[in-house]
């Protein structure tokens, strides 16, 4: 399910594709919830009726009718929770009003910018696994033995990160240079 | 190839080689494409939410089902809208008192539980053994291989930086050099934020280029190569015939 509204055509496209290459079916091994109105509110709604945030799935089914959600009737009786974000409310959101509260385990992935905040929480077991940006993805593909896009496009990052850590090399070489041009200007 | 995703590569590539155009200068090919994305996302977002709030959660399980327990969140999302009735703005009052109560009771337990102790305790506890009796001793020693070095750094980053941010006691003597300290670590955070913040970036172009790449293939009718020429053709074309900018007077 999504949090985003703009987000959820491209993650019911993602899901079934995936669902696709692992042979499993829809409604019977898996269902997508489509959005909710509410933002991180829906968290705590799903956590206190499943069935009441999401009355449907995003075909338009009712979830009470779904063989895959037998047996579930809010967040806690959910094992394991993987918020994909790239933002707010995103892994977070789903760590204060979800894992926090309803005591599942939780595991992440979010771009790139939102990483550096999100590594507290890994570290102090807060979240048990983090994917973080396109480092992340590769680090993921190379575990999991399936080495894809983002292990393809770490020669690209490497060869941007080389480029920039010159540059901030040269820039601190130029300042340097011209303050001390500056004082010796002022000292004649 | 079905013709739906033959389709979907030649607008992907062509609306990337539309935003791309921005590099040479503002054009109305790069406006075509930017007043699109916007259209198409706000388009979107009001069919996706009439569609989930509307149909889905209000009016199915109420007409369909007889939930009328409904009425009252629905009546109290429409006071809202009283806001542009100049005589009954005061009651969107109560809407936005209930919000602002709900959100702040939800939010300020679990976010200080969730961001400040249980943070202030991952600093402290590797540090510490706590005592069958409820005491606690602090443990770390750097002579001791098995000491966790990581999490004396972090607690020497975490008190320097918050002497940085204590300004009731002029930052002299042992509190500036706390204080500097507290710099220092400010600024390797930044630099990591940063990093991740190019990274991120980074990985937006390089997804634009696989794609790219991936439809000059002849599967999808190679739309890349098709689309560059058209796509600089048309910005040569718009930037010889333009009307050069009157003078300023």
């Amino acid at each position: 399910m999504t949090l985003w509204v703009s987000g959820t055509g491209m993650a019911d496209q993602v899901i079934d594709e995936i669902a696709r290459e692992a042979g499993k079916e829809k409604g019977k091994d898996y269902v997508f919830l489509g959005w909710s109105p509410g933002g991180s509110s829906v968290i705590i709604n799903m956590g206190q009726d499943l069935y009441k945030a999401f009355p449907s799935d995003y075909g338009g089914k009712p979830t009470k009718t779904l063989p895959v959600l037998e047996g579930v009737q809010s967040l806690r009786d959910v094992a394991y929770a993987i918020s994909l974000g790239a933002g707010n409310p995103g892994v977070e959101a789903w760590y204060v009003f979800g894992k926090d509260k309803y005591k599942f385990e939780l595991g992440g992935g979010c771009t790139g910018v939102i990483a550096p905040g999100l590594y507290p929480l890994l570290r102090s077991g807060q979240i048990n696994g983090l994917i973080g940006g396109l480092r992340g993805a590769a680090e993921y593909e190379v575990l999991i033995g399936q080495k894809a896009r983002a292990v393809a496009g770490m020669d690209a990052q490497s060869a941007t990160h080389f480029a920039i850590i010159v540059l901030v090399l040269l820039c601190n070489v130029f300042y340097f240079s011209l303050r001390r041009a500056a004082r010796r200007d002022a000292g004649q | 190839m079905p013709f739906e995703v033959i389709i979907g590569a030649w607008v992907a590539t062509g609306l990337t080689l539309f935003i791309f155009t921005f590099l040479y200068e503002d054009n109305p090919i790069f406006k075509l494409a930017e007043h699109l994305y916007v259209g198409i996302s706000v388009g979107y977002t009001i069919v996706k939410a009439y569609d989930t709030v509307i149909v889905h959660l209000i009016y199915v399980p109420m007409i369909k089902e007889g939930d009328w327990s409904l009425l009252v969140p629905v009546g109290l999302g429409l006071l809202m809208l009283a806001r542009y009735v100049p005589n009954a703005g005061w009651l969107s009052r109560y809407a936005f008192a209930f919000i602002v109560g709900v959100g702040s009771g939800l939010a300020i337990p679990r976010t200080i539980s969730s961001f400040i102790l249980k943070q202030v305790e991952d600093t402290i506890r590797p540090l510490v053994t706590l005592l069958p009796d409820g005491g606690v001793t602090f443990t770390a020693s750097l002579l001791n291989p098995a000491s966790n070095l990581n999490a004396i750094i972090l607690l020497v980053g975490v008190v320097s930086v918050l002497f940085y941010f204590f300004f009731s006691l002029e930052h002299d003597g042992p509190l500036r050099t706390a204080a500097r300290t507290g710099i220092l670590f400010l600024m390797i955070a930044f630099g990591a934020a940063f990093g991740y913040t190019v990274m991120a970036r980074m990985s937006l172009l390089i997804g634009r280029f696989t794609d790219l790449i991936e439809f000059a293939g002849p599967a999808y009718g190679r739309p890349t190569f098709w689309l560059i020429p058209l796509v600089v053709g048309a910005l040569i074309l718009w930037s010889t015939r333009r009307r050069p900018a009157p003078p300023e007077a």
